[in-house]
Formats: C-alpha cells, structure tokens, sequence
C-alpha cells in the first residue's frame, strides 16, 4: 500500500514530470541524502572512508561517466584511466601553478581540461564503431599513461615522477593533504557526486539524452530524423570525459594524496570501471552507483572473508577476486543483461502490485 | 667489408629478431583473425589463453623433465606441446559451451560478444595464475645458440659477430610448419573447406548442409593449438610471464587487424608488419650508418626514430592509421 502512484495526483507539470514521481520513491532519495549528509559524516573514520567510502563515491561519479558514453550513446570506451589520469594531472598542474583558488574550482577546470581531451579522440567515433572504436580509445589509454610519465612538465619535473598533491583548504577545514580528516575527504566527494548525478540524470532525460540514445539504438534512423551524429557522438564524449575527468581529479587530489601514473591509472582501472557500468546496468543512472558500489564492497568483503577469517594467502584471494569479476561479468551479461538496476526496476515493479498482485 | 659488416649488424639486431617475432605475432594473429571469421567477434581472451596453453605445456615439460625424457638439442618443451594443445582446446571448448554459445543461440551483438570474451579473459587470467603462479619461469632447457657471435666473427673474420639463437630458428621453422599445414587444411579438407564456407556466408552454408556447431569446434580447437604454439614460441624466446601475454594481445589484435579481419594472410602479413616496425623503429642504428658511411661522418649521438619505450605505441600508430584509412586491412578483410 505504500508504493503506488494511485492517489499522488499532480497539479502542474513540473510536478508530473520531476525525478521521482512516486512519494515513497522521493522520500527515500530525501531520506538517503538526508543520512548521507547528515549522520555518516558524524560517524565516519579513516578505515570505512579511504576503504568503502572515498573510493565508492569517486567511482560512482567515474561510472556515471562512462555510463553516458557506453550506456547512452552506445560508444565503447577502454580509455577511462587513461581520461582519469588527464583530470588527475590537470588538477594537480592546477593546484601547484594557482594555489590560492579554492580546489573545488580547480577540480571542474580539470574536468573541462579532460572534456577536450576527451573530444580529441572521441573525434575517431566519427569514422569507426563498435570494437575498433574500442581498440582506439584503448591506444588513448595507452598513449595518455605513456605521455604523463614521459614528459616532465606533467609532473612539474619531480625526481620520482610521483605526483602529490598540496595541501588546501575549502572552508577552514583541509579536503587534500596529510591532514585532511575523513569526514572533510567525504563530503567533499559526496557534493560533488550529488552534483555530478543531479547534472547526469537531468542531461541524460533531456533532448541531449533522447539524441544519444537514439544514435546508440541506430544511428543511421537517428540521423533521418535530425540527429546530428557528430553533435551527438562529441556531446558524449565531451560530458563522459567531463565528469571522469572530475572523478580522475578527486581520485588523486582527495583519495590517493600521491600516484603514479602507470599504477593509478592503468588499463586495469579502464576495465574496472567499464566492469562497473556492466554490472551495475547499461544505461542507468542508478545503475552505476549499484555497479561501483558492488565493485568497491567486493574486495574488501573477500579480504576479510577469504584472508581475515580462512586465512588464506593475500595473493591467491587476489587471484579468485579476479575469476570472481570475470565470472560474474559473463554471468550478467548472459543472466541480466540490463545489470543490477533491472534487478531493481523489477523489484519495485513487484513491489507496486504488493500484495495484491491483479 | 665495411659493408658486409654493416649487413651482418642489420641481420643480427633487427631482421633476425623481427622475424622471430613478427612469426610469433603471426600465430598470435591468425587465432584471433579465425575466431573472427567463424564467430564473428573478436576474442579477447585469446593473450590469456596463449598464456594458458604454455602453462600448461610448463607443467607438461616439467613432467617430462622429470620422467627424464628429454630430446636435446631441441627444447623438451616441443615434445609438450600435443599436451598443452589438449588442455588449451578442453578448457577453450569448455568456454565456449558455457558462454558463448548461449550469444550465439540469441544472435547477440558482436560488442555484447567482445564484453563476454573480456570476462573470459579475466576468468582464465585467474585460472593460469592459480596453476602457475605470476612469477617469471625460464623453461628453455635446449642449445642456446644455432651460431655464436664469437665464433661466426672467428670464422668470417668480420668485425660484427652474427648471434642466431636456437628458438629463434625453432620459431621460424615452427611457423612456416604449422601455417603450411593451417592452410592445407583450409584448402585441402573437407572440414576446412566448409570452414572457409560458413565464414563467407553462414546462411547459404547451413543452407547447403554444413553442421554450425561442428564448425565452431574445430574453430576453437584450430585457435587454441595456434594459441599455444604462439604462446609456447614467444615463451621459448623470451620467459615466461602471465602478465607479459596480456600485454601481447594488443600488439596481436594490431597485426590482425591491419592484415584485415577475417583473412589468414592478412594476419600473417600484419604479424610481420607490426613485428618489423616496432623493431625498426626502436632500433638504434648508428651502428649499421657507422659501416657505410667514412669514419668522420658517423653521427655521435644515437640514430633511432623513437626509444625504445615507444614500442607499444608504434603499434598503434599503425593501427589507428589503418582504422582511420583502410578499416578493411591492407588485405580485403571485413569491416564492421
């Protein structure tokens, strides 16, 4: 009896067309943000933030990238480290060359910076699709981590070829450095993200939206009806690459404090992510917060479970984490293609009809 | 003599290796470039099956070692083979009626397909490592060198010694083996025959009898003994390491997709292709301008187009550019 659209009756149109058009669905977005908000940062110490929570929210916001060029408009990227790796550099060349300007400003402009790049060899989708567009944007992955570790100027000329990242602060409290504290590292990611979702599911509903997937269900029928594909394709590109550019940032600027390029930002994070939005569900906001947050816990649940409590070796867990991925890849794509955010499409559909199902 | 010297040099550090690689490649790329002609998508797994198979043949190799069956000069790894090919073509067979089968049931897209065959991937990387581990093993135990730059400098009197190493020789000769015998089995056989039928045009194939299922086993079978060879010969040559096959792939798929999909020569030619460019490219060759040029002229500083660590990209250079050109290889592949 609580989830029903049945008795929710809208007056403007503003109204019928927002978000969650279901009351219980809204309350539950209010509730979560209200929580996420309000009582984790209360609670939050260095462990669950740099183990669970950091790196679920910079993920989510990386696969709510790759969401919108996979998902949407139907454009394989393998090139998504190497697209985190430019915003990384960027903020980090950003923050050392101005370091009075707020970080958070910083952090866009690196995601402009990527949004170019991105644009830059999205320009081949123009010409090839489907898994030669994959192996091209794999060559950007490759030539991106070979570029920021051979030129100096990337990493201001560094003995290590290490990047570290300054400290800041936003708002008397430090968000990247040593001293940053773990509710200060979250939050700053959490707005961020919100930000970032908020920005997506509105672009992703839109005209934009309708363009891309209609240049991803067929594009030659697209075209006949007025999408312009090299719009489309590059806005893509160009918005994915934005807000992956902006995870890439946060990853280095608040998670990792220092990286290397060939280890931060190599082509198993590229897969990683596009095994998130796999998982999680194609074409789906929610889908790629349920894919990050999966790929995120299920490490940490198989260190504790398979070392922590059997005590096997690290490496062989590493090695079974791997056929677990695999697996489970193979096992969505054959058992639910449409990921974990169909699982959840079809539970609320059954949870409409509760508990009278005619 | 000058000359000679310089010839010599040429051979013992760019021909003679490019070779051997671009034979490697080669092998590499004509299981990709079958996979893709039969089942129509591209295998992404194939760098972890090559690394499959030559574990398996390790294991097999140790187990003759110790059985104390051996057939020097020739590395006891040859004599594995036949069984790394069994275990490859059990576990690929294996893959291929749990997975992919059901794609081909539902007629999935071929990018569907390449996002599976990259979950395959992961499993039988996790599975290789499981049985041997991520270490470097060396498992080479024949001569090392067919001629050495000692003694061929003492016999010809030349400056510059020629080394030829002895799997670089078994490389060649293996390949030129097996592509012979890859491609009277195409042409000659009746299997072969329906093969190359069903990858020109599946309808009008199964229309005229041919048994899909069939066909698509003896593709697997054919692309995991390619696999394993190549894997074996590039571990013979170099060592092994499960990571470094990973890595292979992407030279492999550049090869294949360069000589064009789909087509065995193509695959062949690109594997030497992109074999003889990364080795040119990379190659400093102040020594060889140092023999034909007088004395004084000799540049100081090194003549090479790029370092070495561009290796990977000129790969890819010559792919983009072929993807960007010639999306159909430079023989007449197909282009999706």
């Amino acid at each position: 009896m609580l989830y029903r659209e049945a008795g929710d009756f809208k007056t403007t149109y503003s109204e019928d067309s927002q978000t969650f058009p279901i009351f219980f669905d809204r309350m539950g977005y209010y509730v979560t943000l209200l929580l996420a908000f309000g009582l984790v940062p209360l609670f939050i110490n260095d462990y669950w933030a740099n183990a669970v929570f950091v790196p679920f929210l910079i993920y989510a916001i990386a696969a709510i990238g790759l969401n919108i060029l996979v998902g949407f408009a139907g454009q394989v990227s393998l090139g998504t480290g190497g697209f985190m790796a430019v915003g990384a550099y960027s903020v980090y060349k950003l923050m050392t060359s101005f370091p009075d300007v707020p970080v958070l400003i910083h952090v866009l402009i690196a995601g402009a910076i990527t949004a170019f790049v991105g644009v830059l060899f999205g320009l081949p989708s123009l010409r090839i699709k489907g898994f030669y567009l994959a192996v091209a944007t794999l060559a950007a992955q490759f030539f991106l981590v070979w570029l920021f570790n051979k030129v100096p100027w990337f990493y201001n000329y560094s003995a290590s070829g290490q990047i570290t990242v300054p400290q800041s602060k936003m708002l008397g409290f430090y968000v990247t450095g040593a001293q940053t504290s773990a509710s200060a590292k979250y939050l700053f990611c959490l707005v961020v993200l919100v930000f970032v979702a908020v920005v997506a599911r509105n672009l992703t509903r839109g005209t934009m939206g309708r363009k891309w997937m209609a240049i991803r269900d067929m594009d030659i029928a697209a075209e006949i009806i007025g999408v312009n594909p090299l719009n489309a394709k590059l806005t893509a590109f160009a918005v994915s690459s934005f807000f992956i550019g902006i995870a890439g940032a946060l990853f280095f600027a608040v998670y990792l404090g220092a990286a290397e390029v060939t280890e931060a930002f190599s082509i198993q994070k590229s897969f990683l992510i596009l095994f998130m939005v796999i998982i999680g569900g194609l074409g789906s906001i929610f889908g790629s917060f349920a894919g990050a947050a999966f790929l995120v816990l299920l490490p940490v649940f198989l260190k504790n479970v398979l070392v922590g409590q059997l005590g096997w070796p690290t490496d062989l867990a590493a090695h079974l984490e791997l056929m677990i991925v695999g697996a489970l890849i193979v096992g969505f794509l054959i058992a639910e293609p449409h990921g974990m955010a169909q699982l959840w499409r079809l539970a609320k559909e059954k949870l409409r009809l509760w508990p009278f199902p005619h | 003599m000058d000359f000679l010297n310089a010839i010599v040099a040429m051979l013992n550090f760019v021909i003679i290796p490019a070779s051997a690689y671009g034979a490697q490649l080669a092998l590499g790329a004509l299981g990709v470039t079958l996979i893709y002609g039969i089942l129509r998508f591209s295998n992404f797994a194939h760098g972890d099956t090559m690394a499959f198979g030559t574990a398996m043949t390790i294991l097999g190799t140790w187990g003759l070692q110790s059985l104390g069956v051996s057939i020097s000069p020739l590395p006891t790894a040859l004599l594995a083979l036949p069984f790394g090919i069994a275990a490859t073509a059990a576990l690929v067979l294996g893959t291929d009626r749990a997975v992919y089968r059901f794609y081909r049931k539902k007629k999935s897209d071929p990018i569907i397909l390449v996002m599976a065959s990259v979950g395959v991937m992961f499993i039988m990387n996790g599975v290789t490592r499981f049985v041997i581990g991520v270490g470097e093993i060396q498992f080479d135990d024949g001569v090392r060198f067919v001629i050495n730059a000692r003694e061929f400098r003492a016999a010809t009197g030349l400056a510059e010694g020629l080394a030829l190493r002895s799997t670089q020789v078994i490389t060649l000769v293996t390949a030129v083996l097996v592509v012979w015998a890859l491609f009277w089995f195409l042409g000659r056989t009746r299997t072969g025959k329906s093969m190359r039928a069903f990858s020109d045009n599946e309808d009008l194939a199964l229309l005229s009898g041919i048994n899909p299922e069939r066909v698509v086993a003896v593709t697997w079978i054919l692309a995991a003994a390619l696999a394993t060879i190549a894997g074996t010969l590039f571990g013979l040559d170099k060592s092994f390491k499960a990571f470094n096959y990973f890595q292979l792939l992407l030279p492999i798929f550049a090869a294949a997709i360069v000589g064009g999909l789909g087509n065995p020569l193509g695959a062949i030619a690109g594997g030497f292709v992109i074999a003889f460019s990364e080795v040119a490219v990379t190659y400093d060759f102040r020594k060889v301008l140092g023999y034909l040029i007088p004395g004084d002229w000799t540049p100081s500083g090194p003549i090479q187009l790029l370092s070495t660590e561009y290796k990977f990209a000129v790969s890819f250079a010559i792919l983009i550019i072929v993807l960007l050109f010639r999306p159909t290889g430079i023989f007449k592949g197909k282009s999706v």
